[in-house]
């Protein structure tokens, strides 16, 4: 998107494209971004019509996101979970603007929400059926799954737990779970 | 009293209330000396409205400043009023910005008056047979009365439907116009008949007709035979102008150009920072503190105007409290063989851990439900049956696949039941869960809320039958002929609510399915871990609060060397004198009452240039680590388990997502020291070991899935 070969790509430049990549699907304006990476306005500006022109499915998939979301008055996730959007139509143009953000943002959010708590309940069934103790599952936090384990047994049960977790749902870009162990969250995190 | 229909489409004349509310006492004022009883008066007015009528779809129309077209047709027309008075003028701005925050619609239309814009808006209902409330102090509005259109004065209460009208001024609402322009008003400088009072004028028009009628044959009055009859044909020609202008002085315009329909007055969420806002700066401190506490409006919306609800205290109920053994047994029998049963226990405590069942309340079917007190002991408190050996002949039912149960927040009674010694089964439905599922924003999901909104129900609230504050009884002290009802209506409700909601939701196969597939199974989950909890190194964390302490003081004294004085650092208000006075830093950003703002936007904005922001910044961010975590979590060990038990809530973020509270696990900060310092509390016991799993950028492949776009795709797998 900076118009340079894939080997000349800066650091900045890398941080900018995954601002972009980032701010844009979720609703940002070129005031944001210019904000966000501390960049004149109609830089930004150029940065987004250039990502918009190389990637058309991205604008057309917000496009269409926003149109319905407008006709029915709610976004949907994956799983049919729905979120509604009082203002979607709403003719005070920023509440609108804030709508249009959420019907981009939340079917993602919503999604990410019902594939945690899918994995919850495949784990949790696992742990009451397969196992004998040496694994509780003790907090959830954002995408995160933290469990106590037995010692002995860590890495086997790290992997099952990543496996289900990557299981919870099958998307057309694969999902990943990362874990770590420790005798701490923040060793293990 | 005539009643109100259900929904109404409720139209406030704002402007009137503004007056009349600006002259009525209390007098109010802020500490800053600004009059705030205007705006009092019209949002307490606006408030009661909303909760005693639920509308779904409301306006609050005002005058527009400057003149309108009655001005046009008549110099006089309310010019003997003396202007507006200014601390009158100046709460104009703020009751707007409350309306405005309360997600009403507020309607202001230059050139025509508050009349005009609820005439046409109430005209245009009532061709639809939606039927109107009118709410305002002013006579005139009569004439808009019709078998859809009533309304209400809520300074004096009372209501008005055809048949008042003609009880109260002697003729119908269709004939309003005719009286005013007869007998003229004095309010508005409609000149009127010389000479014709409201008595002439009711004369003339009830033997004669109308106005139009009046002009058409003056002899015609003759006959009525009032005193003055004869004279009056002759003051009719002689006045028929100024009649035929006091006629259209006096009628209410109904085809004023709208950019609405009335379809879209719908009552919108509340903007609840503005309203904090708002009612901080005009020091309204009990709506303050009702906004705070984040408790519904008094007036719930029903936002979806189709399912019209009234509202009452009063259903068709049954309630029984179960004291007898033969009562027991009774019960049992009638839950073993219900198909579905609402649950619903009575606690000492909302600390899922701690709390104590005190009784148990069961409904069978709508009306019919039960209390079962086991733990009463206030003094002349009634026999009743044995705790222990009641829970065990229940238990089957408790735990047994059938029957089925629903409850409100199931998730809370299981831990109560597994306190109990009893592991509830057959858990099918949840009535939070339902509402959220149904639609998560329509409301908040707790028993009271969703009982107004979807039954038109006000429940008995616990304030009601505990008290308040620090003299709040705890459930087992209450006089069971007050608890009874009061837990036997809870289980009553909830079958009730599940009655309305499930069929919503098992409608749509999508919501049923993320309701059985997910939230369902997921209350035993959560319950579950929950009840797990987790292990903390309180040492290391009081060792933690320690070093902040210390921390925090050097940033403090960084920040009067600096400053060059001492200062609270909490403060806004020394901040802004600091910031924008003495040190002469650019204004970014201002609050809505012109002052410079010290947000933390702003703050963040400034650190870029100055040192002091950052390391007010940074005393803020320490500040509460230091207040939510490394000083509270070790308090919050639960003294039997030696563990911490956050509350997951499963009905709480409009996305879907759970969130936490006591502690708020989400709020740790992730990349920072002190965030990781805090993570390293959390610790496994001996041999044993945290085990801690994150999806790897799921954000970008959901949305990558959504778009589903080679390119996409690829960026991800192949970096």
């Amino acid at each position: 998107m900076f118009g340079v070969h894939f080997e000349e790509v800066t650091t900045e430049q890398r941080r900018r494209a995954k601002a972009v990549n980032f701010g844009l699907i979720y609703g940002m304006s070129a005031f944001g971004l210019a904000k966000q990476l501390d960049i004149p306005r109609n830089e930004a500006q150029t940065y987004i019509d250039t990502y918009f022109a190389r990637y058309p499915g991205v604008l057309k998939y917000m496009e269409e996101t926003r149109a319905d979301a407008a006709e029915q008055g709610y976004v949907s996730t994956l799983f049919g979970r729905r979120l509604y959007l009082p203002e979607i139509n709403d003719r005070n143009a920023m509440r609108r603007q804030a709508a249009e953000r959420a019907a981009i943002n939340a079917p993602m959010q919503g999604t990410a929400a019902d594939i945690i708590k899918k994995a919850m309940i495949a784990i949790h069934q696992w742990i009451n059926q397969d196992t004998q103790g040496e694994i509780t599952l003790i907090m959830q936090v954002h995408d995160e799954l933290v469990f106590e384990v037995d010692a002995t047994q860590a890495e086997a049960l790290k992997s099952k737990v990543c496996d289900l977790m990557a299981q919870a749902a099958s998307l057309d870009v694969p999902l990943l779970a990362e874990a770590g162990i420790g005798d701490n969250w923040d060793q293990a995190h | 009293m005539p009643t109100i229909p259900n929904n109404p489409l409720v139209l406030v004349d704002g402007s009137s209330y503004l007056y009349r509310a600006y002259y009525a006492p209390p007098h109010l004022t802020n500490s800053k000396g600004e009059a705030t009883g205007a705006v009092y008066g019209v949002v307490n007015m606006l408030r009661s409205l909303l909760s005693r009528y639920s509308p779904s779809h409301i306006a609050v129309v005002f005058d527009a400043k400057g003149k309108t077209f009655r001005n046009d047709m008549y110099d006089e027309y309310k010019a003997q009023r003396p202007p507006m008075p200014d601390d009158l003028r100046n709460q104009i701005a703020p009751l707007h910005r409350i309306i405005h925050a309360m997600g009403l619609p507020l309607i202001s239309i230059p050139g025509v008056e508050a009349d005009d814009v609820i005439g046409t808006i109430a005209l245009q209902a009532s061709k639809e047979g939606r039927a109107t409330l009118i709410s305002t102090g002013d006579k005139d509005m009569a004439q808009l009365v019709n078998e859809h259109v009533t309304l209400i004065n809520t300074m004096t209460d009372t209501i008005m439907v055809p048949e008042e009208v003609k009880t109260k001024f002697g003729v119908d609402s269709d004939r309003i116009i005719d009286f005013l322009a007869l007998m003229g008003d004095k309010a508005d400088n409609i000149p009127g008949l010389p000479g014709v009072g409201e008595k002439t004028a009711l004369a003339m028009l009830t033997g004669v007709g109308s106005v139009e009628q009046l002009l058409a044959n003056p002899q015609s009055v003759v006959e009525v035979g009032f005193r003055g009859a004869k004279t009056m044909p002759a003051k009719i020609i002689d006045n028929a102008d100024m009649l035929k202008l006091s006629y259209e002085l006096a009628t209410i315009k109904t085809d004023v150009e709208l950019e609405q329909d009335w379809h879209e007055l719908n009552v919108k969420p509340q903007d609840r920072d503005e309203l904090i806002k708002c009612f901080g700066e005009m020091e309204f401190k009990r709506w303050l503190a009702e906004v705070l506490d984040n408790k519904q409006p008094t007036g719930t919306v029903s936002q979806d105007s189709n399912e019209e609800i009234t509202v009452s205290a009063a259903i068709e109920a049954e309630y029984e409290t179960i004291l007898s053994e033969e009562a027991l047994d009774k019960w049992i029998d009638e839950l073993s063989k219900a198909e579905l049963i609402a649950v619903d226990t009575e606690t000492t405590s909302l600390n899922y851990m701690e709390a104590k069942l005190v009784g148990l309340s069961f409904a069978t079917q709508a009306g019919k439900a039960a209390y079962l007190p086991l733990t009463y002991d206030y003094l002349d408190a009634p026999q009743q049956l044995d705790k222990a050996a009641t829970l065990e002949k229940l238990r089957p039912i408790l735990e047994g696949k059938t029957p089925q149960k629903v409850g409100q927040n199931l998730k809370y009674d299981m831990s109560i039941f597994a306190n109990a010694g009893i592991k509830l089964g057959g858990v099918r439905f949840d009535t939070m869960l339902e509402s959220y599922v149904f639609n998560s924003v329509a409301s908040r999901h707790d028993m009271d809320g969703l009982a107004l909104k979807y039954l038109g129900h006000k429940n008995i609230s616990f304030e009601d039958v505990a008290g308040k504050g620090a003299k709040q009884l705890t459930f087992n002290q209450i006089d069971l002929a007050t608890a009874g009802p009061y837990a036997a209506e809870d289980a009553d409700i909830t079958l009730r609510l599940h009655e309305h909601l499930w069929p919503r939701v098992e409608k749509e196969s999508a919501l049923a399915s993320v309701f059985n597939e997910l939230e369902l199974p997921l209350i035993q989950v959560l319950s579950d871990v929950e009840r797990q909890g987790v292990l903390i190194d309180s040492m290391l964390l009081s060792q933690q609060s320690g070093e902040l302490a210390q921390k925090l003081d050097d940033l403090e004294n960084k920040a009067y060397e600096i400053a060059g004085e001492k200062f609270n650092l909490a403060s806004p208000k020394q901040l802004q004198t600091l910031f924008f006075e003495k040190l002469k830093y650019p204004v970014k950003k201002k609050t809505p009452k012109g002052a410079p703002s010290t947000s933390e936007e702003v703050l963040v904005e400034l650190a870029l240039d100055y040192p002091l922001p950052k390391i007010i910044l940074e005393h803020r961010s320490l500040a509460k680590l230091k207040s939510t975590y490394t000083d509270k979590l070790p308090l919050m060990v639960n003294a039997t388990t030696g563990r911490v038990h956050t509350s997951y809530h499963q009905a709480n973020a409009a996305t879907g997502r759970l969130s936490s509270s006591e502690p708020n696990l989400q709020n740790i900060p992730i990349r920072t020291e002190e965030g990781r310092r805090i993570r390293q509390a959390f610790i496994a016991p001996a041999g044993r070991k945290i085990l801690a799993a994150d999806y790897s950028q799921i954000e970008l492949r959901i949305t990558g899935s959504f778009i589903s776009r080679q390119w996409l795709i690829n960026r991800i797998c192949c970096r």
